[in-house]
């Protein structure tokens, strides 16, 4: 079965989200005053074959441990969907 | 002496880092693709060079520390033999997890290209031994992630242990620390070794600084000195 | 179909007919429609280019080729070119400055040669509008993301602002490459029955049409949605550039052209007719990216890192086997033919079939030209307007403007030394480079001056070209050629049209006369929205060679102590200065008529003195004229200057007067003798002395240097 993975990739929070304070102070003098905080990340899309959405997720999982995510300064999350296609 | 010289696809260092050793040091250089499995001629010192391996995508670095020649490298650190990163290459060790942290973007956000100025803070290990504390070098930078990062606890460790190499520092006080990284440095880090001082990662390209008719200085000609000295004292492996 | 809609006028259509013999199909259409466009077949401006001096002892490859190239000696070649990529970065700033870079490269690499330098010409608006910096902060991202990625290093460049470019922003990008003499590669050398291969990048939607998106004015709401602009992938482009150099040190390739306007019919069109052939191309075998695309999208889509290669049959293998090492997508997509007929076909279908001339052998079009009514309100200049109540704050004014201040802030954001052969970087006025090798440098100058073109196009074009030169002559080089991006208005309009043909006049003729030959170059004409059109924009950079680059005259040399030498002339022109302008807001004024024999005078001797080395220092007089040039020398070599001269005319002109072969030099005491050997027939005068830590003149001012480099560094 096919699956549709959305893998959320974040900054730490111990790590200076440069961008994102960057995207922050600009929002700022645009006048949205009532901006709290802004962060910036990344998504990676994924379409892969797996029995299960469980199994789906666990083999994201690994790609995010082997490749994707650099867990010193980013943590993820992993959103698991049935494709139609 | 034998060196190979990592090639990655989007490498744009390796042909420089060529000419400035094969002018300063008495070597063979060997360039090596990064498929290969194993380095061939059993090379004495390993040279990861910068530019922008797999275009940069994903993280800096990240794809490259999933290449065949990694494990052949792991080995190579593993007999004790020289590791050296530069720009790309850190960031490819770092991955690769051959050396602690992460260089995540400048906090300027920009690419910044200007020369910097260095710290030497440890001559303990394999590349910096013919320098004394306290000198300082002018390498140029040409980095777009190049903040060095470490959580809190595992800085201290770091700093403990003793293996911050090079610091940003002032050309003229050779006070040295984070006011003086252009990138935003975590304690004005510019190049760090393993515990064992086998393997070392800097930014900053002293092969800029090679050639004397060059706008890049000359403080380069003494780091690759310094090398071949280690060598020598030590007999080869 | 409507032939308008392809951009084709009655007549055009007709001579097509004529030639024909029928109707063209729809696909036909739009193939001839293209290569017909202004910005594929240079219609308005051919017959003018071709009164440029082409040859030279030092010409490898004129006009007519990817780039040109020019001889270094020792086996080594210089192919340069500069291109503009105007309209796509008006459209979309970091894109299209960065697919500029990309388009660039690819031509450098479809001589042969190793991409070694980029230049970029900016032409920005109001430096007053937050939109200016917006878009300059996009367009300079743009090129550091291309240009490191690749690792080709940017040696220097010009940016320029003036409210004329708010809606119609320029940038022209330079690129040089070193190539073996005998391993140049050609795009006119394919034979009937080798192999077309398609190299690097799907083919997609991105830029179709794009040449003749560029071929007429930009609409108020382009920048509103445009589905077509180009994305570049500097990764691919980094792998196509080893993969390609590659391929040619094997010998394994017979002809080569890269994809830019018109991706593979221009590309396709263009090998075959120059290399006297014809081609079949196999429309099912180009790689796509996209869907459902229709043939015409997929012969005029713009899709990057691309190249043609032509390759014999039995080196396809090898061909295939590199391309796969550097994981590059590869495609025999035709064949070359001996029928001179340019043939698509799907599967079997033939679905065009045209006479190969029609898509090379475009026609010209000779527009009307007539002298702008207001030229001669440009040219009035009243001297009384241009009085200096304080020389000291006029001159920190003018380091501290938008065009006089650093560019720090934006060529640090550009790796300038990877390839390890920088010598001379950004921030020199000329630029530096070792040939690979050999103790040789090849140096670079890149000029523009709009306020003098547009107050007299062939007076302004003709001091651009001297003063590009006399970079070279001071530096201690001889120039090899020259390479020019043509920014103008539409043609259509008279008085736009009188001003890019005397520009092109003036360009034509200071060559001729310089004896520097033009090798390659490229024209974009329609820089204009509906409020206005852009100045007129000549912008040229000149090669120069050294045989020996420890004889290279730098700037910023200067030691306490020097004498400090003006050569030339004291007064140049104050007509379109940078300081006229400061005082008048508007550029006014002729600059000074062009003195052949006087810059030849000035030639040998600056060429002398650098290769005898009797000077530390020197510096031509550019923008601000004397007191800008001294007051740039002294920051720029850390030591003051004490200025003694009395003016032959009026302060201001002696101070801030442009243009003729000026230039000041720093002397050491014990070369001066020498020194004034050299320059004996030509007009010199010892001006001062470098000392203390203030540049001070006469009892006219005296400026602390750490004022004025605070003026440069930080700017207004």
């Amino acid at each position: 079965m096919i699956f549709k993975a959305e893998v959320h990739i974040m900054p730490r929070k111990t790590v200076l989200d440069t961008q994102g304070k960057a995207v922050e102070k600009t929002l700022i003098h645009l006048g949205y005053t009532s901006l709290k905080e802004a962060n910036v990340g990344k998504i990676v899309k994924i379409r892969l074959d797996a029995e299960s959405a469980d199994s789906a997720k666990k083999s994201v999982e690994s790609m995010c441990q082997d490749l994707l995510v650099n867990e010193l300064t980013e943590t993820f999350d992993i959103i698991i969907e049935a494709s139609c296609k | 002496m034998k060196t190979s010289i990592v090639v990655f696809p989007g490498s744009s260092c390796d042909r420089d880092i060529e000419r400035a050793i094969s002018e300063t040091l008495n070597t063979q250089v060997d360039m090596v693709w990064h498929e290969e499995t194993t380095f061939s001629n059993d090379p004495d010192l390993v040279i990861l060079p910068g530019g922008y391996s797999f275009g940069g995508y994903l993280r800096s670095g990240a794809m490259a520390a999933c290449s065949n020649i990694i494990e052949a490298i792991k080995t190579h650190a593993a007999k004790g033999k020289m590791i050296l990163g530069i720009a790309n290459g850190f960031q490819i060790l770092t991955e690769a997890q051959l050396l602690p942290g992460a260089l995540i973007p400048n906090t300027s956000l920009t690419f910044i290209c200007q020369k910097a100025y260095l710290r030497v803070e440890q001559t303990e290990n394999m590349f910096t031994s013919d320098y004394k504390i306290g000198d300082v070098v002018q390498f140029p930078i040409a980095h777009h992630e190049g903040l060095y990062f470490l959580p809190p606890s595992e800085l201290k460790e770091l700093e403990d242990a003793g293996q911050v190499v090079f610091r940003y520092a002032d050309p003229v006080t050779g006070e040295s620390g984070a006011e003086y990284a252009l990138e935003g440095s975590l304690n004005g880090i510019a190049g760090i070794c393993n515990k064992k001082g086998n393997i070392l990662g800097l930014m900053p390209h002293p092969e800029r600084a090679t050639f004397k008719h060059l706008n890049g200085g000359v403080d380069g000609i003494a780091f690759w000195k310094s090398i071949a000295k280690a060598f020598g004292e030590r007999g080869g492996f | 179909m409507d032939f308008h809609k392809v951009g084709l006028s009655d007549s055009e259509y007709k001579t097509i007919l004529e030639i024909l013999g029928r109707e063209p199909n729809a696909l036909e259409l739009e193939l001839i429609g293209v290569m017909w466009s202004e910005h594929c077949s240079y219609k308005s401006t051919r017959p003018l280019l071709k009164t440029y001096p082409q040859k030279g002892k030092h010409v490898v490859q004129g006009q007519g080729e990817n780039a040109g190239v020019v001889d270094l000696g020792e086996g080594w070649g210089l192919a340069f070119k500069v291109e503009s990529h105007n309209h796509p970065s008006a459209i979309a700033p970091f894109h299209g400055a960065a697919t500029g870079i990309g388009g660039i490269v690819r031509d450098i690499i479809a001589m042969g040669a190793r991409p070694a330098v980029s230049m970029d010409g900016l032409f920005f608006g109001d430096s007053n509008l937050q939109k200016t910096h917006t878009l300059a902060k996009e367009v300079v991202k743009g090129i550091g993301f291309y240009g490191n990625a690749v690792g080709v290093p940017v040696l220097g460049g010009k940016t320029f602002y003036s409210p004329a470019y708010n809606g119609n922003p320029l940038v022209n990008a330079f690129g040089a490459g070193f190539v073996r003499l005998n391993k140049i590669a050609s795009s006119q050398t394919a034979k009937p029955g080798e192999f077309a291969v398609l190299v690097g990048s799907k083919t997609g939607r991105d830029g179709i049409a794009g040449a003749s998106f560029a071929s007429r004015e930009l609409d108020e709401n382009d920048n509103a949605s445009n589905p077509n602009i180009q994305i570049g992938d500097p990764f691919e482009e980094k792998l196509l550039i080893e993969c390609c150099l590659d391929i040619l040190d094997k010998d394994l390739m017979t002809s080569m052209q890269d994809m830019g306007a018109a991706g593979i019919l221009s590309s396709s069109s263009e090998i075959a007719q120059k290399s006297g052939c014809g081609i079949d191309i196999q429309v099912l075998q180009i790689p796509l990216r996209d869907k459902g695309m229709e043939p015409w999208e997929i012969f005029l889509s713009e899709s990057q890192e691309r190249m043609l290669l032509i390759v014999k049959e039995e080196n396809l293998d090898d061909v295939f086997k590199i391309t796969k090492h550097y994981d590059l997508d590869c495609k025999t997509i035709g064949t070359l033919t001996d029928n001179r007929r340019y043939k698509v076909f799907k599967g079997d279908e033939l679905i065009a079939n045209l006479p190969i001339d029609i898509l090379g052998d475009t026609p010209v079009k000779f527009w009307p030209s007539e002298v702008p009514a207001d030229l001669s309100e440009r040219q009035a200049i009243d001297l009384s307007t241009l009085k200096t109540t304080s020389p000291a704050e006029d001159i920190l004014k003018l380091i501290a403007c938008a065009n006089g201040n650093s560019k720090h802030r934006i060529w640090e954001q550009y790796d300038s030394m990877v390839q390890l052969h920088t010598i001379m970087g950004p921030g020199s006025p000329v630029a530096a480079v070792e040939v690979p090798e050999t103790k040789r440098a090849c140096l670079l100058t890149m000029e523009a001056e709009p306020w003098k073109c547009f107050t007299d196009p062939y007076l302004g074009a003709s001091e651009t070209m001297a003063l590009s030169l006399r970079g070279l002559w001071l530096s201690g080089a001889d120039a090899l050629g020259m390479t020019n991006c043509l920014n103008f208005a539409s043609p259509e309009k008279s008085e736009r049209f009188y001003e890019l043909k005397e520009s092109i006049k003036g360009l034509a003729d200071t060559c001729r006369e310089l004896d520097c030959p033009v090798v390659s170059g490229n024209v974009s004409l329609y820089n204009e929205t509906v409020s206005a059109p852009i100045y007129p924009t000549p912008l040229v950079v000149t090669a120069g060679l050294i045989i020996n680059r420890d004889e290279i005259l730098k700037a910023g040399m200067t030691r306490s102590g020097d004498k400090i030498y003006l050569v030339g002339e004291n007064d140049g022109s104050l007509g379109a200065t940078r300081y006229q302008k400061m005082k008048n807001g508007k550029p006014l004024g002729k600059t000074v008529e062009p003195d052949y024999e006087n810059e030849k005078l000035f030639r040998e001797r600056a060429i002398k003195t650098a290769r005898e080395k009797t000077a530390n220092s020197g510096r031509v007089l550019a923008g601000g004229g004397l007191a800008v040039a001294l007051a740039n020398e002294a920051i720029s070599s850390g030591v003051g200057m004490n200025i003694s001269i009395k003016p032959q005319t009026t302060v201001e002109s002696l101070l801030f007067s442009e243009g003729g072969a000026r230039a000041i030099y720093s002397v050491p005491n014990n070369k001066i003798k020498e020194f004034e050997n050299t320059w004996n027939g030509f007009s010199f005068d010892c001006i001062g002395t470098a000392t203390g830590d203030s540049l001070s003149w006469d009892n006219l001012f005296t400026i602390p240097i750490s004022d004025i480099s605070k003026a440069f560094l930080e700017g207004e």
